[in-house]
């Protein structure tokens, strides 16, 4: 249960108050995790006056304050259209002009599409103490374990490599039972992240080239199995549907050659 | 903490606890347009507000984070357009929108819904479609598909804009049918179709103005003072014994005020299903019981002053069970040696139940000669299906509040279907006479079946006889999956003759029906499954005046959670199967899918084939059929979706560009009921005004549907004066007549006829009295020549007297009386609609995912009283419906743990997802109801499943004999893999 709550200005305040260690004090992004808050007892930090609602385009990439709201992402020139797909997929009219980039990454589990493209976009987050550069894909399996920091204050993507997603669900707005999303860079590395399933997202592969994508896909899903689909299922599906991400980042390339 | 929050531009300095959410402080300030969908995770939107002009849930953020912005509610958005002496700007543009467009129904949404549109409009006054179901998608409704709110957010743009609307009727629908009839259904009259002043036309609903400004209607919005609020204890095992129970800690928690346990109350048995009497079922539950059987089961209750304190004190309670193996197989539990459910003593038997096999209710009807129908087939079918259990997912929870009076009755105040039911029903449980318990009803936030219940109200009963104070308690979300009262999943197994010419010979369905840990409706859900679905298919020739029909059920008793109502009432389970069945058989012999089954159906003056055999646990009386419109059902429909075209056309299947998709186009055809006969009764009452206004009070039970407003066109068609002159009040045990509530398809049938009867009644003291004021003025006219119309009575060369003055001279001049009627109405016959149900859909047969792009459903409910609210029970039925076919499922583990608990994991459609729908009415005249009508709720529901089945069978070969079609029973049935071994309640 919240028993206090403090508004800082600055991300420094916030850091203060977050290292504080007599108070037992959690950051609060809003929007997407009210519902947990049964049982224990703490304070909270609302972040939505120190300024981390920033979306910003510099060095190739997409760089976004954790306290962006997703609705900002889909009306952002920036904002690749596949993610802007994605989290339309992901979340209600309701959730998204409330939940931010901060609050859906630490709360999503493996079934989100947006999560799933920022993996597959290799995305780094900061965080402080000490801006500390973390990989995403580093950082989901030990979400629930240990923390780099204690305040997640950006994500970085990259801006330029080509990405899509497949995904299938019971309905078109349902759940996604499984995700494929592939990144493919102008180098030709590729990068293929599989959601639908589990705690997080996962990378199935990332390589120099795009050969090989629909053996990773089945492979890294050999066990994918839950009371929402057969591990069978998933893997057979995972493969086609990679082939057909390469397919359609391919029919791109040639539209733009 | 202290705060002050600007909330409709004005400044509330408040003190509110850290924790508290903007939902709950805006409702403690009186903001009762803010709804209680209880999801607590955003999911339904039904508490949205609008924050800096976006809009928000409020469950989803604290009170605290709101300060410093500027929240909107709709109290400020418009008002009623006449208050009195003052004048105001009347209902604001987009809330007048949705009153003309139909789409509020039960308006628990509504609010939500047009706060949405408000911050849309602000920001792009001309939407697309597509971003108005984008903006809603956030707001989820479960009465409407959506259909008619798009609409309204569109019309009040074009509005806004400056720029002329069309008036919502059949005729400006008719100029423009691609688009006229997103709103207006597509109408075709009967032949000597006569226009009605009131009947038949578009009135808005006469709820919608005060449920549009999100008026304090509902349960949870009348509050008492010192009320407690109610939590229940729930069993975490599917089938335990209590072997003892430690309430010490939780009755010393500050603010409890009362922990009962099944030791504290009286052992009553009874039955929890809202039917009439005697009940047609067992009686096999307690309010509290020392055995739990089921996940969720009731184990104690808690009343304190805050919901908090009742959680902590739930979570004080020391409970020692003793676990049992539990039945979660339907297929296992009348097995020898499966453990019994109901080994109480109290239990009571109803017509073959059998607690020692955990038979809950066992049918066995044979209508002709079956054997020998199958022997002179040519082809035999047979085929299993299965159909899932499903949740009714109304938004308001199921919520209960009760209160002893001034005069010590017990006043209960509940969001139900079946108020006379639950007073009834109640009464031996709580150990008080009826006449002491006076049951309200105010407006339903939805409900489908699953308020036909006696589910909660005897938590808050007890409670306040344990405490005498106000007791509230409302469901949470959670508590709705786990314990309420959703659809009975069955196996199904039919046989079927066919000749070759598609004469069918015989037809056999077995069904096993799972009604969960107790027999609520377990034998009318699985009776109807056979008495409609199997009676539509007589066979032809000599089979068509002697069907051969064999219909087998048996409901048997699981540990999961308990199976009731849900609208279609087991018929959608049995269209499911056989409309599969139907159309596998079309397709082996090759016949068109259309013409055989036309072939087979019941046509007009037929007997109905199930009449003389079952009758819900009644004796049955043989009833004929009259009315039947399937013919031009079939070929309204077939045009709208473009049977001719698409169907059998390989070109069309393919979708250019993209060879991983198929697209094809299904059919079923439907029938379902009209009340049931000889039983349902409704009544009404109508007293006659100073001014010619008349008060309408009905016992009928409007949940959303309309209701209220079509027994409003029919009195005051009857009466001659427009729909605004008639007070329509609808139920409180104390105050209007009996009925048996909302269910059956019955209120616009019997509680139709009900209130005519009433008005005919008042319409004849009326013109006997217009009689005698004529002769007062020398003119000389019988009463029965004098005709009701524009608020006058008119002698037939035109003389007039204006019904106020009847009314004033009636009540306070000469040869006083108050101008009244009662009236009540139970039926012999159960006319039946009909329907043709079509759906083209989309499959990407690389994983087997389907889309839904079109439904078609044309369908003959007699004549249409409203068509805005009857295209709207269609389009609801079949945005549910399509739930049904696709995505909606409760699914337990081998231990009876259930699956989904909450709207992410139980999906609904929203609305940036749904299909293009249509509807059309085909229009007959019944002869049993004095304005034609049948029944409309329930039939959408039955028949989008079975049409999505066959669709996707037309896509991609693809035989599916399980609902939802999941994605990956597709995939595996594309590519010939057996079928997954799933555990299903």
């Amino acid at each position: 249960m919240i028993d206090e709550y403090f508004r800082p200005a600055t991300v420094k305040e916030a850091m203060s108050l977050l290292n504080d260690s007599s108070k037992h004090l959690k950051p609060l992004g809003g929007g997407t995790s009210l519902s947990h808050k049964k049982g224990e007892q703490f304070g909270v930090v609302d972040l939505q006056n120190v300024g981390l609602d920033q979306i910003e385009l510099s060095d190739q990439k997409i760089k976004a304050g954790v306290m962006v709201r997703l609705s900002a992402f889909l009306g952002h020139p920036g904002v690749q259209p596949e993610i802007q797909r994605g989290i339309l997929i992901d979340t209600t009219g309701n959730i998204r002009n409330a939940a931010t980039l901060g609050g859906w990454l630490i709360s999503s589990d493996g079934r989100s599409v947006f999560s799933t493209l920022l993996l597959a976009l290799d995305t780094s987050l900061t965080w402080e103490p000490g801006a500390q550069r973390v990989q995403m894909g580093d950082w989901l399996p030990m979400r629930r374990l240990e923390s780099p920091g204690v305040l997640m204050t950006e994500a970085a993507w990259w801006a330029q490599p080509y990405i899509v997603f497949e995904y299938v669900a019971r309905s078109p707005k349902d759940r996604p039972l499984l995700i494929v999303a592939a990144a493919q860079w102008r180098s030709g590395r590729t990068r293929i992240a599989l959601g639908g399933y589990g705690e997080v997202p996962i990378i199935a592969m990332d390589g120099p080239e795009e050969g090989g994508v629909d053996v990773a896909s089945r492979d890294a899903y050999y066990d994918a199995e839950d009371q929402w689909a057969s591990a069978l299922y998933r893997r057979e599906v995972a493969s086609k549907l990679a082939l057909r991400c390469l397919e359609r980042i391919n029919e791109t390339k040639e539209s733009e050659a | 903490m202290n705060i002050i929050l600007n909330i409709n531009q004005q400044e509330y300095p408040l003190i509110v606890p850290a924790n508290e959410t903007l939902l709950r402080t805006l409702r403690k300030l009186g903001f009762f347009s803010i709804k209680k969908g209880r999801c607590e995770k955003g999911e339904c939107g039904a508490c949205t507000v609008l924050i800096d002009g976006q809009p928000v849930n409020s469950c989803s953020i604290l009170s605290v984070q709101a300060e410093g912005h500027l929240i909107e509610t709709v109290e400020a958005l418009g008002e009623h357009p006449k208050q009195g002496w003052k004048e105001t700007q009347g209902l604001h543009v987009i809330q007048q929108a949705f009153v003309e467009t139909g789409a509020i129904q039960c308006g628990y949404c509504t609010p939500a819904m047009v706060l949405t549109a408000k911050a849309l409009l602000g920001k792009e006054p001309s939407p697309t479609e597509t971003q108005v179901r984008k903006a809603l998608s956030g707001v989820l409704c479960r009465c409407t598909g959506y259909q008619k709110p798009v609409q309204a957010v569109l019309r009040a743009a074009a509005i806004l804009r400056g720029e002329e609307v069309p008036m919502i009727d059949e005729a400006a629908a008719a100029k423009s049918p691609s688009d006229g009839h997103s709103v207006f259904p597509k109408m075709k009259h009967v032949e000597d179709h006569i226009p009605f002043d009131t009947v038949g036309h578009a009135e808005p609903k006469v709820d919608a103005v005060k449920l549009v400004q999100g008026k304090p209607a509902f349960t949870a919005d009348f509050a008492k003072r010192d009320m407690l609020f109610a939590k229940v204890l729930r069993s975490p095992h599917a089938h335990a014994e209590i072997k003892h129970i430690d309430t010490s800690k939780a009755k010393t928690l500050p603010g409890v005020a009362a922990v009962l346990t099944w030791e504290d109350i009286p052992r009553v048995v009874y039955s929890t299903a809202g039917q009439s009497h005697p009940i047609p079922g067992p009686l096999d539950t307690f309010s509290l019981d020392h055995k739990v059987r089921f996940v969720g089961d009731r184990v104690a209750l808690v009343a304190a002053k805050t919901p908090e304190i009742a959680q902590a004190a739930l979570n004080m309670i020391d409970v020692e069970y003793e676990v049992l193996l539990p039945v979660i197989d339907s297929t296992k539990a009348m097995e020898a040696g499966a453990p019994i459910i109901h080994d109480e003593e109290e239990y009571v038997n109803f017509d073959k139940s059998d607690a020692s096999k955990n038979l809950a209710a066992k049918i066995r009807i044979d209508i002709g000669d079956v054997e020998k129908g199958f022997t002179e087939a040519d082809h035999i079918f047979e085929e299993e299906f299965e159909v899932p259990k499903q949740h009714q997912a109304y938004i308001e929870p199921h919520i209960a509040m009760t209160y002893w009076d001034e005069n010590d009755r017990l006043v209960i105040t509940t969001s139900t279907q079946v108020p006379f039911h639950v007073r009834r029903q109640l009464a031996p449980v709580l150990g008080l006479p009826i006449k002491r318990i006076r049951v309200i009803k105010p407006r339903v936030g939805g409900a489908f079946g699953g308020k036909q219940e006696v589910l909660i109200e005897d938590v808050a009963a007890h409670l306040t006889i344990a405490t005498g104070r106000p007791v509230i308690y409302e469901m949470s979300l959670e508590e709705e999956f786990l314990a309420a009262r959703p659809r009975h999943p069955m196996r199904i197994r039919l046989k079927t003759g066919v000749k070759d010419d598609g004469t069918i010979t015989a037809n056999e369905m077995y069904c096993l029906s799972d009604t969960g840990a107790y027999g609520c409706h377990a034998l009318t859900v699985a009776g109807n499954t056979g008495h409609k679905a199997m009676a539509l298919y007589v066979g032809d020739g000599p089979y068509r005046e002697h069907p051969n029909i064999r219909f087998y059920a048996d409901a048997v008793y699981t540990n999961t959670v308990p199976s009731g109502a849900f609208r279609g009432y087991g018929v959608p389970q049995g269209f499911w199967a056989i409309e599969r069945q139907l159309e596998k058989i079309a397709r082996t012999l090759n016949l068109d899918p259309l013409e055989f089954r036309l072939k087979n159906t019941l046509r007009p003056n037929e007997l109905h084939p199930f009449s003389t055999a079952w009758s819900e646990g009644r004796e049955p009386q043989p009833e004929t059929i009259h009315t039947v419109g399937l013919e031009e059902c079939v070929r309204q429909g077939r045009q709208a979706i473009g049977w001719d075209e698409k169907y059998g056309n390989k070109d069309w299947h393919n979708v250019p560009g993209s060879t991983h998709l198929k697209r094809g186009v299904g059919v079923a055809l439907l029938m379902q009921g009209t009340a049931i006969p000889h039983l349902d009764m409704g009544g009404a009452s109508i007293k006659m005004n100073d001014d010619a206004s008349f008060n309408l009070l009905v016992g009928a039970t409007d949940l959303g549907t309309g209701s209220d407003t079509v027994l409003g066109q029919m009195a005051a068609e009857t009466l001659g004066v427009p729909l605004e002159d008639i007070i329509v009040y609808s139920s409180d045990t104390d105050m209007t007549p009996f009925d048996k509530g909302a269910y059956a398809s019955s209120t616009t049938y019997i509680s139709g006829a009900a209130t005519t009867k009433a008005a005919q009644i008042v319409a004849y003291r009326i013109r006997r009295r217009a009689a005698r004021l004529f002769a007062q003025k020398g003119i000389e006219v019988k009463a029965a020549e004098i005709l009701l119309k524009d608020r006058n009575a008119l002698t037939p060369s035109g003389e007039s007297i204006s019904l106020k003055e009847i009314a004033l001279d009636a009540l306070h001049m000469s040869d006083q009386e108050q101008i009244m009627g009662v009236a009540s109405h139970v039926s012999p016959v159960s006319p039946p609609p009909f329907a043709a149900q079509f759906a083209e859909v989309t499959v990407d047969i690389d994983s087997g995912m389907v889309t839904v792009d079109k439904l078609v459903m044309a369908v003959d409910s007699g004549i249409i009283i409203n068509p805005l609210t009857a295209s709207g029970q269609v389009e609801g039925g079949m945005a549910q419906a399509l739930g049904y076919a696709v995505c909606e499922e409760m699914v337990v583990d081998e231990e009876g743990q259930p699956r989904e608990k909450d709207f992410v994991d139980y999906h609904i459609f929203r609305a940036n997802e749904m299909p293009e729908m249509q509807t059309i009415f085909v229009e007959t005249q019944e002869p049993s109801h004095p304005f034609g009508v049948k029944s409309v709720a329930e039939i959408p529901m039955d028949g989008v499943a079975p049409a999505v089945g066959n669709a996707v069978l037309d896509a991609c070969g693809a035989s599916l004999t399980k609902i939802p079609i999941l994605p990956e029973d597709v995939w595996r049935a594309l590519n010939h893999l057996p079928k997954q071994n799933e555990v299903r309640s």
